[in-house]
């Protein structure tokens, strides 16, 4: 309850500081940000929570926004001034969250795997430091939760990567840094390159997604992965890792709505013969990504080209929202894109090696609510810590790999910037390189500085997210109105 | 208490005869033109004029009623009476509840009015940024529609309901999730119940729903030019315009002081109530000086308030963040002139309640050429964060405006155009891009319409 303020002095209030302000300052945006979820689908958006509590890494995916507040913000925890920005490069092209399990491999039109950045759901328009930063740190939680004995190598090989991506490219010109197969891009994305052409070969989606009786291929409902028991105090749940259910009525609908209308978002609208988009079936998928946990994902089984089994497309129709806010960036016009599904698919386009990485790539709006369709084909596989983790226990990997894989990451993401439009029309690159060519080794220890700084904000975030998790549940506080 | 109630159940002032017309003849209601400044309805009214002001002008005037007068043209003559605004035409209408409703209620009670306004600010926007980005855009920064009913049962009491309906983005900042793409959709910005009892020198009045903020409610009566810059509390966001709650405002000799509590959920309009917190507000406002003139009334106010707020969710065993603010203002208005300065302290904003910020505000407005030229100039200073060197902005605003109708009927009817510019710039830790505070510093060239109307329904 309110204290009745009698006194009216400055002096009375500057003495009145709350105990924990960033514990009530986390928690209120957390809810703020998945407010959506929370009275839309409580379950989902509890299980988010409790997903995002399984370890630093998880929190770090789930806390985009906390990130982008922290940096943009007056009183912000990140926001060190950068020697290296200037007005023109405030509005490049972003990913938005570019972490190294947002990075993935892809089969283009022309056949060949490549490597590039594979979740584009906060990508938008802004400081390219604001990439950088949130690579680095990602490169940096991912080696405290791998337990390196250097997770900051990892920060400074990224930070290197991306400014030796931008002095080449500004230098020779070109594309920049393609990582197709074939070629050497480190130990990880070797690997990530040889499981992609294995599984996409043996079509693994089908197989997991999909069972064949009399004949027919027909959608599978279940678990594909068992799902993981989650507690924190009292409060307990199973938390989905990969299930898919049956579609309620309205669901199978609004898929059949959404696959009407994506053919016309694609690069190439040949590559649907007639017939290929037949529904074959749909299922609703859940355990799938963090920040994206609680947005509805659906798969559908399309006939593909022939009546043949084998030749079946299964497709991931998502649910997708607006990016992180990146607070008091102006953006001239304001609302560059029609609607999040045209701003995913958009940016993918712009942002990745080729426009056609993904053939199968569209988006469609359907009473209101945007979507994103993707080809569900393993051909498409993502760096996984998990993965790592057990190789590295292994020894297959080591941690000159993942410094390896920081370089690659910090490259990739170099050419993302330099190569897509920033909203102002130009390219990203002259931009950037007139920032950086003073002084780049100095934007890499920049860098570093500031996960220095941020690192522990982070981990302390962390455990105030699981004290909250303890005491207020996976609801968080938030009152839910019925 | 039973001197209290002899007070209150005293019998009202007012002539004990009835309704008396003017000795002229009235006249029928005419389509002659209405000459600028001169209220519409005054020729329906003349009659009526010449009586109205011979007594104050709080009061109906009564109507001697001659025995040529037929039923009719004495029902028209009242009706006449009725539909004119409080004040004499001559007079300036001012917001003084809850000392005095818009309308010339009856003084003896048992008597209705409704009234309705209108508020639109329109605009052209040239906007210059750094990195070589321009853009030039229509806007429509606010387009509102209200409506207020006022009932007097009785002398000493009266009574009503506001509603206010506001134009919105359906999508909100840096959002692509609207209706229908980004459509401007109409929303609830204010809608409460009050009430005012009237107690001598001292009138009290109640609020309840969702009612306007009063510090700036306050605070406008004195600032002129909200249609091209508001005030320097709301822009930051220390304030929104309307929350839900109730307030109570004790109001003396006519609003030579006035003292306000509200207690509010404090998420303001856009958001329900996230935690068992409410905002406990306090106003208080003097006006030392304050003198009539024929043009109209000269006032200075000084303003002082304190809220303790909080908002967001409560965290387990600590409660939900602070919000609250400390402020104070000097507010000057004249028929020639306007300005003022405002200071606001915030602790706890945007959901952080370990941020400390301020704002201060200072404001001029004056007629060169009544009504038809007239000059503004408005800085505002604020310091994002007091715990961070260089995280200041400030905005400055120059204009030129014109005006159709004069200051005399400024809360009645304005349509008013600015022609102006504005700088905003932000400090090296300032800004979405701290180390690149070019990347916002924004220069504007604008074009801005204020069209406001507000008259008697019922």
């Amino acid at each position: 309850m309110s204290r009745p303020a009698l006194g009216l002095l400055l002096s009375l209030v500057a003495c009145d500081a709350p105990a924990d302000g960033r514990a009530a300052w986390l928690q209120t945006t957390l809810v703020l940000d998945n407010q959506v979820f929370l009275d839309t689908d409580p379950v989902q958006a509890h299980a988010k929570f409790a997903r995002m509590s399984l370890d630093r890494y998880a929190y770090f995916r789930g806390t985009l926004p906390q990130f982008a507040r922290d940096l943009g913000e007056g009183g912000g925890a990140g926001r060190a001034a950068s020697r290296f920005v200037t007005a023109a490069t405030a509005d490049i092209a972003l990913i938005g969250d570019p972490h190294p399990e947002n990075i993935g491999s892809f089969r283009g039109a022309d056949g060949a795997l490549v490597i590039d950045f594979n979740d584009f759901d906060a990508a938008t328009y802004g400081p390219y430091t604001f990439d950088l930063r949130r690579l680095a740190l990602g490169m940096h939680t991912a080696g405290v939760v791998l337990e390196l004995g250097d997770p900051e190598a990892l920060v400074e090989a990224a930070a290197a990567g991306y400014v030796a991506e931008i002095l080449a490219l500004a230098e020779a010109g070109g594309t920049g840094t393609v990582m197709a197969a074939g070629g050497d891009h480190g130990e990880i994305l070797n690997y990530t390159l040889r499981k992609a052409a294995e599984d996409g070969g043996l079509r693994e989606e089908l197989t997991d997604y999909t069972r064949i009786a009399a004949d027919r291929r027909e959608v599978f409902f279940g678990e594909v992965e068992p799902g993981v028991a989650w507690q924190a105090g009292e409060h307990a749940m199973m938390l989905a890792a990969d299930e898919v259910e049956a579609p309620t009525p309205a669901e199978l609908a609004r898929v059949a709505q959404v696959l009407a209308a994506w053919p016309a978002s694609l690069h190439d609208p040949s590559v649907m013969s007639p017939g290929a988009g037949v529904l074959k079936g749909a299922s609703r998928r859940f355990g799938a990504g963090i920040a994206s946990y609680a947005a509805p994902r659906f798969y559908a089984l399309l006939e593909g080209p022939t009546p043949a089994l084998e030749d079946d497309l299964l497709l991931e129709i998502k649910q997708v929202y607006d990016p992180a806010p990146l607070p008091g960036v102006t953006r001239l016009p304001g609302r560059p894109f029609a609607d999040n599904g045209a701003r995913v698919v958009a940016q993918q386009r712009a942002l990745q090696t080729t426009e056609q990485d993904d053939r199968l790539l569209g988006h469609a709006s359907v009473g209101g609510a945007s979507y994103r369709i993707r080809d569900r084909s393993k051909f498409q596989r993502g760096v996984d810590l998990a993965k790592i983790a057990e190789k590295l226990a292994e020894g297959d990997f080591d941690e000159e790999d993942l410094e390896v894989l920081a370089d690659r990451a910090g490259h990739l993401l170099a050419r993302c910037h330099a190569v897509a439009r920033r909203q102002s029309g130009a390219r990203g690159l002259s931009a950037i390189a007139a920032a950086v060519a003073s002084d780049p080794a100095g934007l890499v220890e920049e860098t570093v500085d500031f996960v220095g700084e941020y690192a522990p904000v982070l981990a302390a975030d962390h455990d105030r997210f699981l004290a909250a998790l303890a005491a207020d549940g996976p609801s968080l506080g938030y009152l839910r109105r019925p | 208490m039973t001197l209290f109630l002899a007070f209150v159940l005293q019998s009202p002032p007012g002539p004990a005869e009835p309704l008396q017309a003017p000795e002229v003849a009235a006249e029928e209601p005419t389509e002659a033109v209405v000459e600028p400044g001169e209220p519409v309805g005054a020729v329906v009214a003349e009659p009526v004029r010449e009586a109205a002001l011979a007594v104050p002008a709080q009061r109906a005037a009564p109507v001697a009623v001659a025995e040529s007068l037929t039923a009719g043209e004495r029902a028209a003559l009242r009706r006449a009476a009725r539909r004119e605004l409080l004040l004499d035409p001559g007079e300036v209408l001012q917001n003084q509840w809850p000392s005095t409703p818009y309308c010339n209620l009856d003084p003896r009670g048992k008597d209705v009015c409704m009234t309705m306004d209108s508020e639109l600010f329109a605009g052209f926007r040239h906007s210059v940024l750094g990195g070589g980005r321009k853009f030039s855009e229509f806007t429509l920064d606010r387009a509102e529609l209200g409506t207020q009913l006022w009932w007097k049962p009785h002398w000493r009491f009266d009574t009503g309901v506001a509603l206010r309906v506001e134009a919105v983005r359906s999508a909100g900042p840096q959002s692509l999730i609207g209706i229908d793409g980004n459509s401007l959709v109409m929303r609830l910005g204010q809608a409460y119940g009050h009430g005012a009892v009237h107690l001598g020198p001292i009138d009290l009045g109640v609020r309840f729903g969702q009612i306007p903020e009063r510090w700036i409610e306050e605070l406008e009566k004195g600032y002129d030019t909200r249609g091209v810059v508001a005030l320097a509390s709301e822009r930051v966001g220390m304030f929104d315009r309307a929350d839900l709650g109730a307030s109570l405002t004790l109001s003396g000799w006519k609003g030579r002081f006035d003292l306000d509590a509200a207690f509010t959920n404090g998420e303001g309009r856009a958001q329900q109530e996230l935690n068992h917190g409410k905002n406990t507000t306090l106003i208080a406002t003097v006006r030392p000086w304050r003198t009539r003139h024929a043009r109209g009334p000269i006032g200075l106010a000084l303003h002082g308030m304190y809220r303790d707020g909080s908002i967001g969710v409560a965290v387990d065993g600590v409660g939900p963040g602070r919000n609250h603010r400390a402020g104070g203002a000097i507010s000057f208005q004249s028929p020639w002139a306007f300005g003022g300065v405002e200071y606001v302290r915030a602790f706890g904003l945007s959901a952080r309640p370990d941020l400390v910020s301020d704002t201060v505000g200072a404001w001029a407005s004056a007629y060169a050429l009544q009504p038809w030229v007239g000059l503004t100039a408005k800085y505002d200073f604020v310091r994002q964060d007091l715990a961070t060197t260089g995280s200041q902005a400030h905005v400055a605003t120059a204009a030129v405006f014109s005006d159709v109708f004069g200051y005399q009927f400024r809360n009645r009817r304005r349509v008013r155009l600015y022609a102006g510019y504005q700088y905003e710039g932000y400090g090296p830790a300032a800004g979405p891009v701290p180390g690149a505070p070019e990347a916002a510093n924004t220069h504007r060239f604008m074009l801005q319409l204020t069209a406001q109307g507000l008259f008697r329904v019922l």
